[in-house]
């Protein structure tokens, strides 16, 4: 069975839990104490993962960490379908993961001083996230014109989107106003109506009504 | 006496919210049961958080904090920790209302909205950075662009690829800012 090393109030942890309830599989989630015990530095995390970051999964003795490898290693083997990481369009979904990790080192780190004491310099991160979201508001607001819903032109969402969402819909728990970027806050309430979609801490406190179709 | 153009009616769809500026206002625009489009302040009279942070089910929005429902006209007919009784004496924040042309208009007095949207002659507020005024308009694709410049009012061309480098260059604009 798969393990996944997790937290519950990382939004990389989120996507990875995420996609495994949408993939159906079985896992086991070990709990580490990344704040205030700082495990993820210990020796026993360090051991999985050197970089001391969360998360990362284990299987059969094998470790991939990476938020968005991690996406990547599990759309690969255990998505039939094909839609979660469309084969024909690789390079617009790793455009998306890449931003999705630019999105931690802004969005995430602002939230890491506000919520968790971090010492960093919280007014480049929430300028730096907030020039992310102008440029990811724009590409969804032109996707919604052109009648699309998702990151990538295709009907259903994939793992670019899975990459992008939380830290976005975590955005003011690090200060950062989500008011001003309408198309990002459809996208997110899309996101949020899917089918199996469980909130973090953080991100939706309640579940939300459902549509009439 | 100022009518604005607060939101899209396509936009503020069952169930949903809407979160747009007035002014310096916050709002929260969420359509209810009756069909009707509502514009509140977006501060529950309780403790100021955000009404648009809870959840609009359709016959009452429900504050995220402690659960007061609001009706449609505003009143709070019921509160968690009164048992569930109501405090109607309480209300949000209610504006004045009408949709024409495809936009939600809001007032501070009587809602009026006049003429054609598609002349640069309305003040458009949309949800905005408080320092950076929204009032854009794309016309032609029917949406509210979400990318402006304080007392900018910019009307895109109708080919998509000149359409697009304007709102890139208003974009990149609003980085150097």
């Amino acid at each position: 069975m798969i393990q996944l090393h997790d937290y519950p109030l990382s939004g990389n942890c989120f996507k990875v839990r995420f996609l495994l309830e949408q993939l159906d599989l079985e896992y086991q989630s070990i709990l580490v104490d990344f704040y205030p015990g700082y495990e993820h530095k210990s020796p026993r995390f360090l051991d999985i993962n050197p970089l001391g970051q969360l998360p990362a999964i284990v299987e059969g003795g094998e470790a991939v960490r990476d938020a968005q490898a991690i996406l990547v290693y599990l759309a690969t083997a255990y998505d039939k379908s094909g839609k979660w990481f469309p084969r024909d369009r690789q390079g617009e979904v790793y455009q998306w993961l890449a931003f999705a990790d630019q999105l931690t080192g802004s969005i995430s780190a602002a939230r890491l001083h506000d919520a968790m004491f971090y010492r960093l310099d919280v007014g480049k991160a929430r300028s730096d996230g907030i020039r992310l979201l102008r440029i990811i508001d724009e590409h969804l607001w032109f996707a919604e014109k052109d009648g699309h819903e998702w990151l990538l032109p295709l009907p259903h969402p994939t793992i670019g989107d899975v990459a992008c969402f939380p830290y976005i819909a975590l955005a003011e728990e690090g200060g950062i106003d989500l008011a001003p970027f309408s198309s990002v806050s459809r996208w997110m309430e899309r996101f949020m109506r899917l089918k199996g979609f469980k909130p973090m801490p953080g991100m939706m406190p309640l579940p939300m009504p459902k549509e009439t179709p | 006496m100022t009518s604005y153009v607060v939101a899209l009616e396509k936009d503020v769809r069952d169930f949903s919210i809407v979160r747009s500026m007035m002014g310096d206002k916050p709002l929260v625009i969420w359509r209810g049961a009756s069909g009707a489009i509502n514009v509140w302040l977006d501060r529950c009279p309780h403790r100021s958080v955000r009404l648009s942070a809870g959840r609009n089910m359709g016959g009452y929005l429900e504050g995220v904090y402690h659960g007061w429902k609001f009706d449609e006209s505003g009143k709070v007919t019921q509160v968690p920790a009164l048992q569930g009784r109501p405090s109607e004496d309480i209300t949000a924040t209610v504006y004045s209302t009408a949709v024409a042309d495809g936009f939600v208009w809001a007032s501070e007095e009587e809602c009026a909205p006049s003429g054609s949207a598609g002349e640069p002659c309305y003040p458009v507020h949309i949800a905005a950075p408080v320092d950076q005024v929204r009032l854009h308009v794309d016309a032609s694709a029917n949406h509210l662009t979400p990318w402006g410049i304080d007392r900018t009012m910019v009307y895109p061309t109708g080919d998509p690829v000149q359409r697009r480098a304007e709102l890139s260059a208003i974009r990149r604009r609003l980085e150097e800012s």
